[in-house]
Parts: structure tokens; C-alpha cells; sequence
């Protein structure tokens, strides 16, 4: 369609000049803000090159902050999809209740992560939670006293419980692109003897992969900046052993209880997410880059 | 568009086949399975519920019993003592305003960049979906500073505007994708008609477009509903705080003064309206949702 | 409720003012108030009846209360900051402060305000203070804080199970130890504890290197730019100590699943008998504990062969901050010396069970030992023997995570002390 270039601007502008002053521009104010020393807003910053990035790579908590961020990348992805895949081809495979399951399924979602991590920090107790009694009323007394939120199983804990939450998402997904997989292909499969397994293979992937590809992008930006779970899950403040980059970030730049404000070194953090980000999504190009099938 | 109904047409054929089928033996992992999920669900969920009517020394010795007698008192304290519908009335002002604000300012954007032929639209297109990578806790500190440069730092106008500036990308993203599969003969039919290209816009495209305008501010409304770590960082005065910063600052005066009762009556009344919302509109906005995420 | 009356004060001086045509001191005058309280805690109860009695004796002062939560030191620092807003003064705990917007210059010194007489007392307004809770984080001698509630880090113990097994209250370490093994084959738990709350774990750390090399030393180590003080001995057996409570069972196993509030609560379900933290736990647990349990308090015992003594006491103290660019210094100070009148002071130990800094006071029965523990200090230090206001970021980046790992098993005590050495001189390293 040809337009004049005055409506063009005219349509852009708006959202452009939000988008440059409010995020391209701060992105880049990043970029510097990393190379300097600025131990506060009231402050001035000193610049120092690139120390901060120096400092960065002898920094333990940092680089366990990276561990669990990419923990949960990697760990959760593999779990979140493959309990979505697993559900989605139950949810279609012509049971009753499909909208009713679905719905239950996704419900996590909508609700406050506070909420959620008071919830969960409940089930956790051993004696008197959720787990605690089931596992008592079936007579696994040892798993009743299990430490869920000890040093070794915390990070599993929390990963339970953001599967739990984030799997009703990628079903819902993956469900809305099978839902569209015209029916005749499975039925011509079946004719020639296909199993479920082959069906599913040879059929429901291909067809999905367009779908699957932009939920990994999709859980990929998300993991990389988890912040909510961990910054409330453990008791009085987020616990050390448990914190993701983004938390981190957050404890330096802006302090909780404790006065540190250090807001060069705490952007060179976000500096260094930014290029986690970039590579997972190169990476994932790759991975996915294979012909889209058309139907 | 016509293939889509057509594909519509035929898996509603075919669940209305399923749906007269009985349950088959093959069937039984997946009923067992996703019942399973959803009664977990189901009752963590009850189980808060059950929490918020007793006293604070039941929670802790009898977690699963029924309360001797219901403390709706509980109730009565967090409502009193809290600003939960304070920060209710906040969160429909900033989520609402800023959904509404972000289709104003992205829907034109999105057509211009998925229709208009001119140059560097590719570019400019990359430049605007780009912003998906950027991870959040990068901007904080830029996006503070830049907030305190025009005094809107703990303002609920400063809030939405950071809301709709970091929803752009994704929510162009989406429109894009939906103004992209729209036939082109009805544009060429208006502009032969005499149409101006803003009555193009407005007149013919934007209302084929709603369907995607509906995903596009359902994705936006549950994001900004919960969102938590900007508001924690752009918003300190307690009059001002979303619900979900709301809840956060309640789970901390109530652990502090041991309310563990009470900050479970909190959790329900914040999370129980939207709950209700959901199921009433949960068909509506799965089927939203997944509109525009798979094409 | 009150602000119709409030409103209508206001109105009436301003008619006054207008009408004489002087702008006398009774101009109104709004302080703003942003307090690490959350609005339903008892002790935003006892702020909200002092503000109420302060504004109706002087009807040109309105103080307006913001109740951030603990929060509240980052919160008004990024709003002091930003410039976003007024704030005439804040409060919070005193070592926050020490380290956070005081040691930044955001506080006014108060040494001549302190020199005021009292409200309802013959002697200036700085006597009034408990020994050494006002110069506990003086700089140069400016007084920059104004402390009003004082808590005690102890052992909290239910003297009913004590009572119970005949144990008595423990004088020393092996006193502490033998206390436990009673408590044991009574079928209690001994020791309640959260498994990774790293401020609450360090309690241990800082009060055995207390007892040990006295109080003091662990800020030095803390800065020590080689990491060598760290080898000393005295951190290797403090280590080892921290070790044997959980190989003993003193700690039970299961305490390292335990996630703040889970450990405290078994001291109230009467599983555990006793608890090292702070003297505000009677409050936390006061809707949870039976109505006839009954608190009792110990100093961290004696370690044989250490310097340091019962009577130094490990001091929580809370304290408020007058902004030093706030308009209205007089008046902000005026409601603070208020805060310190006995009435207040009683208020907040009735009220809300904690431990006031006005000598006068005498604290609420539930916590009386934390009360004669202040009263028969000869020294007092602050957080981790001071190292959160002075080196708060060493604290949380090095002290505490690997005092956890400690505390949690996940090293050995031989390990740890390599940790912390070479960890504490690379950290000097890149921040000298």
C-alpha cells in the first residue's frame, strides 16, 4: 500500500517517541551508566571503565545469581514444555471437560505472585503443610519431614512451583495450534496406520514448530528477568542462595534493609543480562531455524 | 480469514463427534493425570480460603481441620487496617488506562508497519520488536533517574507511562502479525471509494482488526495486573500502590505481627475478584489470547 | 476523623494570621512522617496516639504519617533522592540508618536539640537516654540519631519446659550444651532456628566472637584487607561451636527446611524451648504462643577461655532521623521529645511489648529480662558488632552467604575459614 510519508510519521510518532525516550534511550543510558562508579542518585558518577565487569567475574553471588537464572532457563523450560506438550496432547485427544481442565490449568497465572509464594512457602512446611500431611496420610513419614527449603532442594522448590505456574501458559499455546491442525491430516494418518507417537511426530510438531518456536523465545525473555518468585518466596528477604540475576540487581541498585546502593556496578548486571539474552536468542534461532510448514 | 473459519468450522464438527464419544480405556492416564493437576490446584487454593476464617494458633496446630468457629473478624481487620481497596480502585486506574493508552498508541504503528510500503520499514519494524529482549531490571536505574528528571517518580501518571512504553514492542509485535493477514482488496476497494488513508485506517482495517486489538490488550491486562517489581521501584507512597505491591506490603505487616491469619483473608480478597473475572471471562480470553499468538 | 478539627485549627490561624497581618509562629506547619511501620503493627498504634496527643497541644503542627514498612530507609532515600518529595523525618533501625542515609549526609545533628530539658523530666533530654544508645552511632561527635525503642538479642526460652526438666539458665557454653542434651531426652527440641535467614544465623557468628575476642573484633576482621585476621583461632572454634549445635540435635535436622517464620513458630507450638534472636519474638509470636506461656531471657553464655563478658549486650536499637534540609527542624524535633515523654515511652512497652530507651521505663513484663539485660551493660554494639552499618555490602555479599553455607553443613569449618579469608581480601582488593 503507498501512503505519503506524512501519515506514516504521523502513525509512528506516537509510540516511537515513547519507545525511544522510554526504553531505547535509558537502554543505552545502560550501556554507560555500566562503565561508571555511582554510589547513589544524589551522587557523581565516576567513570572506571570497565571494572565493574572485572569485578563481576569474581563475584560469587553474582555468578550463583546466574546459575539459578539459567536454572531456570534451561531446567524449567525443558519441564514447563514438556508438561505442556504432555498435556496438550492429552487435552486433545477428545476428552470431556477440555475447557474446564484448561482453564484450572492456566488459573495460576492470573493470580498475584505474592499470593502464590505465601501459598507455596505453606506447602512447604515440614509437619504441618500441605506435602507434610499428604505425605503423613500415606505413610511416607520421611518425605513428611523432608526440608523442601533447604540449602540442597530450595532452588527445586521454587522451580516446582514456577512450572506449576507457567505450564497453563505454553497449554494454552501449544493447544490453540493443534486446535488448528485441520483434523483430515490425522484422520489420512490414521488410515495408513500411524501410531499416536507417529502422528505426534510426524504431524503435530512439524506443523507446531512456528508456535513452539515463539513460546521458547517467549519463556526465554521471561526467565532470563525472574523476579517476583524469588524476591518473595523466602522469609523475611530474598535469600541469598536464591536469587536470580534480576534480584540481584535489585539488592544493589536499590538496597532492601541493608543501605547498598551501587547503581554503576548494578547496571553492568543488567548489561550482562542483556547479552545472556542476545545469545539465548541466537542460539534458539538457530535451533529453530528449519522450514516453516505451510498448510 | 476464510481459511480460518473453514479449519473452525471443522474441529467444532469434530468435537461435537468427540463429545458423544464415551471414555475410552486409552483415555484413562490423561483423566487421571489432569485431574490430579486440577484437584491440586483446586484445593491449595481452597485451602487459603479455609486458612483466612480461623485463629491465628489453628493455622499453625490444625492446618486442614475445619475452624471451630469462622473468624470473619479476620476479615474485618485486614479491610480496616489495609489499603486493599485503595490499591483495587489504583490498579483498575493504572491497568486500564494504560491497556487503552498502549492500543492508542501501538494499533497505528502496528498498521503502518505491517501494510505501508516505504523504506527501512524492515528496519524500523526490527527496531520496535527488539525491545522484547531487553530485560527490565536493565532500565531500572536509567529509567529512575529519567522519572526524577520530570518529577513523575511515584506517580501513578508515571507509572502507566512506563507500562505503556515497555508494552509497545510486544504488543506490536502481535499487531502486526494480525494486520498482516488482513485481506487487501477491501483497502483498495476504499481507496478507489475515496477514502483518505486515515479513514483507510480508522474505518476499514482497525475494526477487521479488533479480534487482534482484543488479544493484543488481554496479554497487556493480565501482564500489567500483577505486574510487581516497577511499581516496587516507581511508587513508594502506600496511596498510590497497584494491588499486587499492595499485597506485598500486607504479607509484611502481617508476618511481622505474626497475622498469619489474617494476611491469608488478605490474600483472598485480593485474589478472589479476580478469580471471579476469570471464570466469567476465561473463554473469552483464552480464545483471545491464542487468536493472535498463533496465526 | 480528626481532620475536619484539624482543618478548621488551621483555618482559624490563618484567619488570625491574615487578619493581624503577621506571620507569627503559629503558622501551620505540615511535618511529613515516613515510618518503617506497617499501619496494623502495635507500634504505628502507639505513633498514631503520640501524633494524635502532639498535634491537639499544638494546633499549628500536622504530622502526616506514611507507613512504609521496612522498606522504608530505601524508600525515602530514592524520594530524598529524586526530590519527589518533602520528608521532614524517618525512622528506622538504628544501624541502617548508621550506614544508609546518615553516613550519605542526609541527617541533622541533633546535639544542641539533645541539650533541651526533657519533656516531663528536671534534667536535660539527653540524660534521659539508657547509657550509650545515643553515641552507639555518633560520628565525630554529632549525634544524628535519635533512638526510642531498644532491642536485646538473647536467648528467648518458655520457662515452663526449662522448669519442666530442671534445667537451669546457662551460664556458660558447656552449661548450653549439657542444657540441650536434658532437653533432648525430654523429647524437646532445644534450640529453635531458621534454616537460611542469614541475619538470624549470624547472630551465632557475632555473639561467639563476642564472647571470645570481645566486641570489636569482628568488625576488624571484617576489615582486614589480607583476610588473614579470619585465620585466627578463635574464628575456627566459633566455627566448630556453630557445627557441634547442630551435630548435637541442639539444632534439630529438620531446622534446615525451615523458612522464616516456620522455626520460631516451634518455639510457640511448645516443641522447641529456645530461641537466639532478638526481643521482639514475644510480640511476633503473641497471637500463637498458649495465654500462660511465659518468656523468659539469657545472655549468650560465656566460652571458656574468651575475653568477652555476659554484660556485653547486643544492642537493637530503633531510631528516628531528622532530614537535614527539612523547613521545620524545631518542630520535627519538638514531636520527638515528645515520642521520649514516659507517657509514650510506657505506651510502647505496654502496648506493644517492646523495649523503650527512656531510663524511667520500666519495660513490659513479658520481656523484663531483656530489661535488666540493658540495664547491667557494660558495653553494647550493634549489628554483627557494627559490620552492617559499616561495611553493609561485605556483610551481604561475603559475611553472610558464607556464614550460611556454615550454618547449613554445606562446608566444614576448616573450609569456611579459608572461604572468608580469601574471600574478605579479595573483596578489599577490588573495593579499596
Amino acid at each position: 500500500m503507498r501512503v505519503s510519508n506524512r501519515f506514516i510519521a504521523l502513525l509512528i510518532l506516537p509510540s516511537f517517541a515513547l519507545y525511544l525516550i522510554f526504553f531505547i534511550v535509558p537502554t543505552i543510558q545502560a550501556l554507560i551508566y555500566s562503565l561508571y562508579d555511582w554510589s547513589g542518585f544524589g551522587a557523581a558518577p565516576q567513570f572506571i571503565g570497565l571494572s565493574n565487569f572485572q569485578e563481576l567475574l569474581n563475584d560469587r553471588v553474582f555468578w550463583r545469581s546466574i546459575g539459578n537464572t539459567v536454572g531456570i532457563l534451561i531446567v524449567g523450560g525443558i519441564v514447563v514444555f514438556g508438561l505442556a506438550f504432555v498435556m496438550t496432547m492429552m487435552l486433545s485427544s477428545g476428552i470431556r471437560g477440555k475447557k474446564f481442565f484448561r482453564g484450572v490449568i492456566f488459573l495460576p497465572n492470573i493470580i498475584a505472585v505474592i499470593a502464590l509464594t505465601t501459598l507455596w512457602g505453606y506447602m512447604y512446611t515440614p509437619r504441618t503443610g500441605l506435602f507434610a500431611v499428604i505425605f503423613d496420610a500415606i505413610g511416607l513419614t520421611d518425605l513428611a519431614r523432608f526440608p523442601w527449603m533447604g540449602p540442597d532442594t530450595i532452588t527445586i522448590a521454587m522451580m516446582i512451583a514456577i512450572v506449576w505456574i507457567e505450564v497453563g501458559f505454553y497449554v494454552v499455546l501449544l493447544l490453540a495450534g493443534v486446535d488448528k491442525i485441520p483434523p483430515d491430516f490425522y484422520e489420512c494418518a490414521k488410515l495408513d496406520g500411524a501410531s499416536d507417537w507417529q502422528q505426534f511426530r510426524h504431524i503435530t510438531v512439524p506443523l507446531l514448530s512456528d508456535v513452539i518456536s515463539i513460546g521458547m523465545v517467549l519463556w526465554s525473555i521471561h526467565a532470563l528477568k525472574f523476579f517476583e518468585f524469588p524476591f518473595s518466596f523466602t522469609g523475611l528477604e530474598p535469600n541469598p542462595s536464591s536469587y536470580t540475576v534480576a534480584v540481584y540487581l535489585y539488592i544493589l541498585g536499590f538496597g532492601q534493609r541493608q543501605p547498598i546502593y551501587r547503581l554503576g556496578y548494578a547496571t553492568a548486571i543488567g548489561v550482562t543480562l542483556l547479552l545472556v539474552v542476545i545469545l539465548v536468542v541466537l542460539i534458539l534461532r538457530r535451533l529453530t531455524r528449519r522450514e516453516v510448514v505451510q498448510y | 480469514m476464510t481459511q480460518q473459519s473453514l479449519t473452525a468450522g471443522r474441529s467444532a464438527a469434530l468435537s461435537t463427534r468427540t463429545r458423544k464419544r464415551r471414555i475410552q480405556l486409552r483415555q484413562v492416564p490423561s483423566y487421571l493425570f489432569l485431574g490430579a493437576w486440577s484437584a491440586f490446584t483446586i484445593l491449595a487454593l481452597s485451602w487459603v480460603v479455609l486458612a483466612s476464617v480461623k485463629t491465628n494458633r489453628e493455622v499453625f496446630r490444625q492446618p486442614f481441620q475445619i475452624p471451630a468457629e469462622p473468624q470473619w473478624v479476620n476479615y474485618e481487620r485486614v479491610w480496616s487496617n489495609s489499603q486493599v481497596g485503595q490499591s483495587f480502585l489504583n490498579s483498575l486506574l493504572i491497568v486500564g488506562v494504560s491497556v487503552v493508552l498502549i492500543l492508542v498508541v501501538s494499533a497505528p504503528a502496528s498498521y503502518i508497519l505491517s501494510r505501508a510500503r516505504f523504506k527501512g520499514r524492515g528496519l524500523l519494524t526490527m527496531i520496535y520488536i527488539a525491545g522484547i529482549g531487553i530485560p527490565y531490571p536493565l532500565l531500572f536505574i536509567p529509567l529512575f533517574a529519567l522519572l526524577a528528571g520530570i518529577k513523575l517518580i511515584n506517580t501513578m501518571p508515571g507509572l502507566i507511562l512506563i507500562y505503556v512504553s515497555l508494552s509497545i514492542p510486544f504488543t506490536v509485535y502481535i499487531l502486526t502479525g494480525f494486520f498482516s493477514t488482513l485481506p487487501q482488496e477491501l483497502e483498495d476497494a476504499a481507496v478507489i471509494d475515496g477514502a483518505t488513508d486515515f479513514q483507510v485506517f480508522r474505518k476499514v482495517m482497525l475494526p477487521l482488526a479488533s479480534p487482534g486489538l482484543l488479544t493484543a490488550s488481554i496479554f497487556n491486562f493480565i501482564g500489567l495486573w500483577n505486574e510487581f517489581q516497577l511499581a516496587l521501584i516507581f511508587i513508594q507512597d502506600p496511596d498510590k500502590r497497584p494491588l499486587s505491591l499492595s499485597l506485598y506490603t500486607l504479607k509484611n505487616s502481617m508476618t511481622y505481627s505474626g497475622d498469619w491469619a489474617g494476611l491469608f483473608a488478605g490474600v483472598v480478597i485480593v485474589v478472589v475478584p479476580t478469580i471471579l473475572l476469570y471464570i466469567w471471562l476465561s473463554e473469552r480470553m483464552i480464545s483471545g489470547m491464542t487468536l493472535g499468538s498463533v496465526k | 476523623m480528626k481532620k475536619p478539627l484539624i482543618l478548621m485549627c488551621v483555618s482559624l490561624v490563618l484567619i488570625a494570621a491574615l487578619g493581624l497581618g503577621v506571620v507569627s509562629a503559629q503558622e501551620p506547619v505540615t511535618l511529613v512522617f515516613w515510618s518503617m511501620w506497617n499501619e496494623t503493627e502495635g507500634q504505628a498504634r502507639v505513633l498514631q496516639t503520640a501524633i494524635a496527643n502532639f498535634e491537639a497541644a499544638n494546633p499549628n503542627i500536622n504530622v502526616e504519617a506514611v507507613w512504609n514498612g521496612r522498606q522504608n530507609q530505601t524508600l525515602v532515600r530514592t524520594a530524598l533522592s529524586s526530590g519527589s518529595q518533602v520528608i521532614d523525618l524517618m525512622d528506622q533501625d538504628a544501624d541502617q540508618i548508621a550506614g544508609g542515609l546518615m553516613r550519605e549526609g542526609f541527617a541533622l545533628p541533633l546535639n544542641d536539640y539533645l541539650q533541651q530539658p526533657a519533656f516531663d523530666h528536671e534534667e536535660v533530654l539527653a540524660e534521659v537516654f539508657l547509657p550509650s544508645t545515643l553515641e552507639m552511632f555518633a560520628l565525630e561527635g554529632n549525634i544524628y540519631q535519635f533512638p526510642y525503642i531498644y532491642n536485646t538479642v538473647q536467648f528467648w526460652y518458655d520457662k515452663r519446659i526449662f522448669a519442666e526438666v530442671g534445667a537451669a539458665v546457662p551460664q556458660t557454653w558447656d552449661d548450653l550444651l549439657a542444657v540441650c542434651s536434658t532437653l533432648i531426652d525430654a523429647g524437646y527440641a532445644p534450640i529453635a532456628a531458621e534454616g537460611n535467614e542469614p541475619g538470624y544465623a549470624a547472630f551465632y557468628l557475632t555473639e561467639m566472637l563476642a564472647r571470645l575476642k570481645g566486641p570489636g573484633w569482628l568488625r576488624q576482621a571484617a576489615a582486614d584487607a589480607t583476610g588473614e585476621m579470619w585465620r585466627d583461632p578463635a574464628v575456627l572454634r566459633a566455627a566448630q561451636m556453630t557445627r557441634t549445635l547442630w551435630d548435637n540435635g541442639c539444632v534439630p535436622p529438620e531446622t534446615i527446611g525451615y523458612v522464616w517464620p516456620q522455626g520460631q513458630t516451634t518455639l510457640a507450638f511448645g516443641t522447641a524451648a529456645m530461641e537466639l534472636v532478638g526481643s521482639w519474638l514475644p510480640v511476633e509470636l503473641q497471637t500463637q504462643t498458649d495465654p500462660d506461656f511465659q518468656w523468659g531471657g539469657f545472655s549468650f553464655p560465656a566460652i571458656e577461655g574468651g575475653v568477652g563478658s555476659t554484660s556485653d549486650v547486643y544492642a537493637l536499637l530503633l531510631a528516628f532521623m531528622i532530614n537535614k534540609d527539612t523547613a521545620h527542624p524545631d518542630e520535627a524535633f519538638a514531636f520527638l521529645r515528645y515520642v521520649m515523654s514516659d507517657e509514650i515511652q510506657q505506651l510502647f512497652t505496654d502496648e506493644s511489648l517492646v523495649g523503650v530507651t527512656n531510663k524511667y521505663i520500666t519495660w513490659n513484663p513479658i520481656i523484663a529480662d531483656a530489661s535488666a539485660t540493658a540495664a547491667a551493660a557494660t558495653s553494647t554494639y550493634g549489628d554483627v558488632d557494627n559490620v552492617a552499618s559499616l561495611y553493609s555490602e561485605y556483610l551481604n555479599t561475603i559475611l553472610y552467604p558464607n556464614y550460611v553455607s556454615l550454618w547449613q553443613g554445606a562446608v566444614t569449618p576448616e573450609a569456611y575459614i579459608d572461604m572468608m579469608a580469601t574471600q574478605t581480601a579479595e573483596y578489599w582488593a577490588s573495593h579499596s
